[in-house]
């Protein structure tokens, strides 16, 4: 054959290459959105709703098909594990995760191979300390540690001989072992004497509980759950006589503040987070090359006099 | 001095550099780099690139148009989305200041604060419009809650004299006044819920018994009106979006107002605020966007729709896709088109190439004559021109051939009279020693050799003649010689009958006994042995004699036309019979001479077998040969 027709042949079948893949692009039906699933437990309570707004408006942003998994209170790996395999059999494509409590957490997570997670609000618990896996969360610890030294400010007469309650969520869990970690650190040296700890375990009445543990000078919750139940039990900013510092994600939390009858008020910012997992998720699902980031995210201290500042105005706006 | 040489120096290489580029240029042009395609392909070429800048230049331009009417219309949707947006948000922010209006006018100025139709008319009016206003309050010029629907405990710590509202309503009492949206924070809330809400305050006069004070009416708006209007037109939108801010770029409502607050998007608010009401096209650091501005009657503020460059990209990508398409779809066709014209037009010329080509390398001249009217005429004039090419050719063939003709004839000539003259001698000889016999044998043999050197003119004669003719030389030459040699002749009888060139035996006879056996005596045993035969196409006439023989250089040189070799009397008859025997038949044919020194020479003739016929010896005589003729083994 000669040489020309070789070539106009070959040109041909370039053009003909080029015109069946535009061909293909156009009869393409639309390419489906990625599926990320959420994984909270007790995803319809009101507390996750700064992080839930954040969830969707990225979602809503980045284009991805967003299925916030219907949940009751999540207390092990095993209970996560249903929830993800459950998931998994509906082909998402990748997990926004609040890790369970307890050890098996971990490895649990690490079985799930391929698929692409990110975990919020705090790490997956290992007694080693990270767990190596992408968190998108507050930094506990400092949530920890800044309502220790509110509690140093706000006594100008110290806190020796003082004492402290501390009540935090699930025993092992990241934020309730940062957090605590936090504040131990933040009053250690103050001669101020930790009572009695709490972890929650479940849904115990935990107004109940705190009155058997006995009286102290302050109690620092670091549940957002017990936040919200000792608050609306509490009267002038106190609790059996304590005074409340704890932290908190829900409108109710803040009320409560507001009410008075918290003293003081740390607020993860929960919209922040959740933002931020899903456009991490984003990128990494629409490039293999990206390699997904753990980032912590901010928190704000409030303090009901300057609840309505325009700048918490603008914060508390995304938990509508 | 050394500047100037260097300076020198680089012009000259500068120049050199140029010279040998511009060299290197022609070359590429001279050895046919550039000229070097066939008209098939520069047609090709030129309407293949012809045919991709049109196509490419018009889906350019079909795509740009399709991008300014998509353009075109994102922004038109987005004006009709402001228009009738602006209208909604007027109308009820004009509901609001009615209903402040109502309030002021027919409540507060019509009944005195402290009595109960003042509570009923105030509750009435806000259980009305309860979907809008999230409440009301009258405060009075001390900042005392004076009324307040729906009737809840106003919070200790507030103050509201320090409060934007109050403080915007008590120094401007001539106007209403508009807040930004803000959390409600004067009312306990027993469910501890928070209300997003759009205060609208206004300076009033109070019938508070017998004297009237004045004071400040608070409607608080719901936010939720204008959040879900706006909600609304940009859940509607993909792509635009559209945002609420007052004069000052404060925004009032922005889809991604909680983005904005965490820096993760950002909104050029405070420079659309300052547009009029109108369209405009602002840079951006992702790109161009398209912003639509349009005010909002007595608050000021303004809606803004922003029309991304993105949305025109979105709906643009799939038509991008049909263009391209449609481009190589088209470009597919017109090179098949191109080739086919291509094909139309060089098919001709080429075969008219082709056939050019093919007589140049020795073909017929059959040259192509079809296609277009010129190329036809082309054909005709190339056909002429060989044919005509052609005849001159024959022409000087056949003048060559006269002219070698002439060549021979006078190669022959410088030989008989030379002999001639030799035998005469001889003759003269004879006579005056009175050996008459031998005279007569020597008159008698020198006449069968004119007779056969004349031959009527012709150069090509039989063998037989030619060996008659050494015969009668060998003859004469013994008597000359006084029988000092022998000479034998073995000639097959075949060979008789072929063509030869006539007299080349007898030149090489004569050196064969002036340089061999002629200066030899009666009992050397000098011998000339002459043999004839025929071996295959070819016949092979020698002459050996035994005599002194030649040197290794001489037999190199003998049949070289130099003066190297001493050539003696018809001596340079052996190379006068070597060039006849080529002229005549051939440079394959002619001479080889084997010599040792002090043995003895052989001279072997070499010539084709052809038989020796009229038609034969005309042809060879006219240089015809090899062209039909016709050769022992073909007959």
């Amino acid at each position: 054959m000669k040489k020309s027709k070789i070539t106009f042949l070959i040109a041909e079948l370039f053009l003909v290459v080029i015109a069946g893949f535009f061909i293909h692009q156009i009869f393409r039906e639309d390419v489906p959105q990625k599926r990320v699933a959420v994984i909270l437990s007790n995803s319809g309570d009101k507390r996750w709703d700064g992080l839930i707004n954040g969830l969707k408006q990225s979602a809503n942003v980045n284009d991805v098909h967003l299925i916030i998994c219907n949940t009751d209170d999540i207390e092990s790996a095993q209970d996560e594990k249903e929830l993800i395999d459950e998931q998994l059999e509906n082909d998402v494509d990748a997990f926004i995760i609040c890790p369970a409590p307890g050890e098996d957490t971990s490895d649990m997570l690490g079985q799930l191979g391929d698929v692409p997670f990110v975990l919020i609000t705090q790490d997956a618990y290992s007694e080693d300390g990270a767990s190596g896996f992408v968190t998108i969360k507050p930094d506990n610890y400092k949530i920890g540690y800044t309502l220790g030294e509110q509690i140093r400010a706000n006594d100008a007469d110290g806190l020796r001989g003082k004492s402290i309650g501390i009540i935090t969520g699930y025993s092992q869990t990241e934020g309730s072992v940062s957090g605590k970690a936090g504040l131990m650190d933040a009053i250690e040296g103050t001669g101020c004497e930790v009572s009695w700890e709490y972890s929650r375990c479940g849904n115990q009445n935990i107004c109940g509980i705190v009155d058997i543990l006995g009286k102290v000078d302050y109690m620092v919750v670091m549940d957002t759950y017990a936040i919200d139940e000792i608050g609306e039990n509490a009267d002038n900013g106190m609790y059996n006589g304590a005074q409340i510092y704890g932290m908190g994600t829900s409108v109710k939390s803040v009320a409560l503040l507001d009410a008075g009858k918290i003293k003081c008020l740390v607020i993860p910012d929960g919209y922040g987070v959740g933002y931020a997992s899903v456009t991490e998720v984003v990128k990494g699902l629409n490039s293999r090359l990206y390699t997904m980031k753990s980032r912590e995210e901010g928190i704000k201290i409030i303090y009901s006099d300057d609840l309505f500042s325009d700048d918490v105005e603008r914060f508390l706006y995304s938990y509508e | 001095m050394k500047i100037r040489d260097k300076k020198k120096d680089a012009q000259g290489k500068k120049q050199k550099n140029k010279y040998s580029l511009r060299m290197r240029l022609r070359g590429w042009f001279h050895h046919g780099r550039f000229i070097g395609f066939d008209i098939q392909s520069i047609i090709m070429a030129v309407l293949t690139g012809l045919t991709i800048t049109t196509t490419v230049v018009m889906g350019f331009l079909i795509y740009n148009r399709f991008k300014l009417a998509i353009k075109q219309t994102a922004v038109s949707n987005a004006e009709s989305m402001i228009e009738s947006t602006v209208d909604k948000v007027d109308t009820d922010l004009a509901g609001i200041r009615q209903i402040s209006n109502g309030v002021n006018y027919n409540i507060i100025q019509e009944y005195d604060i402290s009595s109960q139709e003042f509570s009923r008319q105030f509750s009435l009016l806000y259980e009305v419009n309860v979907d809008k206003v999230q409440s009301m309050a009258l405060y009075d010029n001390s900042g005392k809650l004076v009324a307040a629907e729906p009737v809840a405990v106003q919070k200790d710590k507030i103050n509201v004299e320090e409060q934007e509202w109050y403080k915007n309503a008590s120094e401007d009492i001539e106007n209403m006044h508009f807040s930004t949206p803000h959390i409600q924070d004067l009312f306990q809330d027993g469910a501890n819920r928070y209300y997003w809400v759009i205060s609208l305050s206004r300076s009033v006069d109070i019938n508070d018994g017998d004297k009237p004070v004045n004071g400040v009416l608070l409607v608080d708006m719901k936010y939720s009106v204008i959040e879900e209007t706006l909600s609304r037109i940009n859940d509607s939108s993909s792509e635009t979006y559209y945002y609420l801010c007052n004069r000052d770029g404060d925004i009032i409502y922005h889809p991604r107002r909680a983005e904005i607050d965490r820096g993760f998007f950002t909104e050029e608010s405070t420079e659309a605020a300052r547009y009029d009401d109108g369209t405009y096209e602002i840079k951006m650091t992702g790109g161009k966007e398209n912003v639509v501005v349009s005010s909002i009657a007595y608050t000021g503020w303004k809606i803004v729709g922003v029309v991304p460059e993105s949305v025109q990209t979105a709906s643009i990508n799939q038509y991008r896709y049909y263009i391209i398409t449609t481009v190589v779809i088209l470009l597919m066709m017109l090179l098949w088109v191109n080739r086919i014209i291509t094909k139309k037009i060089s098919k001709p010329i080429l075969k008219l190439n082709e056939s050019v080509k093919s007589y140049e390398t020795g073909g017929t001249t059959d040259i192509y004559i079809g296609g277009s009217s010129e190329i036809r005429h082309l054909g005709y004039s190339v056909k002429k021109s060989y044919e005509q090419i052609e005849i001159l050719m024959q022409e000087i063939i056949r003048q060559q051939n006269e002219r070698r003709k002439s060549e021979m004839d006078a190669l022959q000539s410088q030989i008989n009279p030379h002999f001639l003259y030799n035998t005469l001698e001889s003759i003269t000889w004879m006579v005056e020693a009175n050996r008459n016999t031998d005279a007569v044998f020597m008159i008698s043999e020198l006449a069968k050799l004119l007779r056969i050197s004349l031959s009527k003119g012709r150069t090509v004669i039989r063998i037989a003649d030619e060996i008659q003719h050494i015969t009668s030389y060998m003859n004469i030459q013994k008597v000359r010689y006084k029988e000092r040699f022998a000479t034998e002749f073995i000639i097959d009888e075949e060979i008789n009958d072929y063509c030869t060139v006539k007299l080349i035996v007898q030149p090489i006879l004569e050196n064969a006994i002036y340089y061999g056996v002629g200066n030899m005596d009666e009992d050397d045993g000098g011998k000339i042995t002459v043999r004839g035969e025929k071996k295959g196409n070819d016949i092979y006439i020698s002459v050996e004699d035994n005599g002194m023989g030649m040197s290794e250089e001489v037999v190199r040189n003998i049949l070289v036309d130099n003066n190297k070799v001493p050539k003696h009397g018809s001596g340079v008859g052996v190379i006068n019979v070597h060039s006849r025997i080529k002229l005549m038949f051939g440079s394959e044919y002619g001479l080889k001479v084997y010599s040792e020194p002090d043995e003895g020479t052989k001279v072997v003739i070499h010539i084709p077998a052809i038989p020796y016929t009229e038609e034969n010896r005309e042809r060879l005589e006219r240089q015809d040969f090899g062209r039909g003729m016709v050769t022992d083994e073909e007959e």
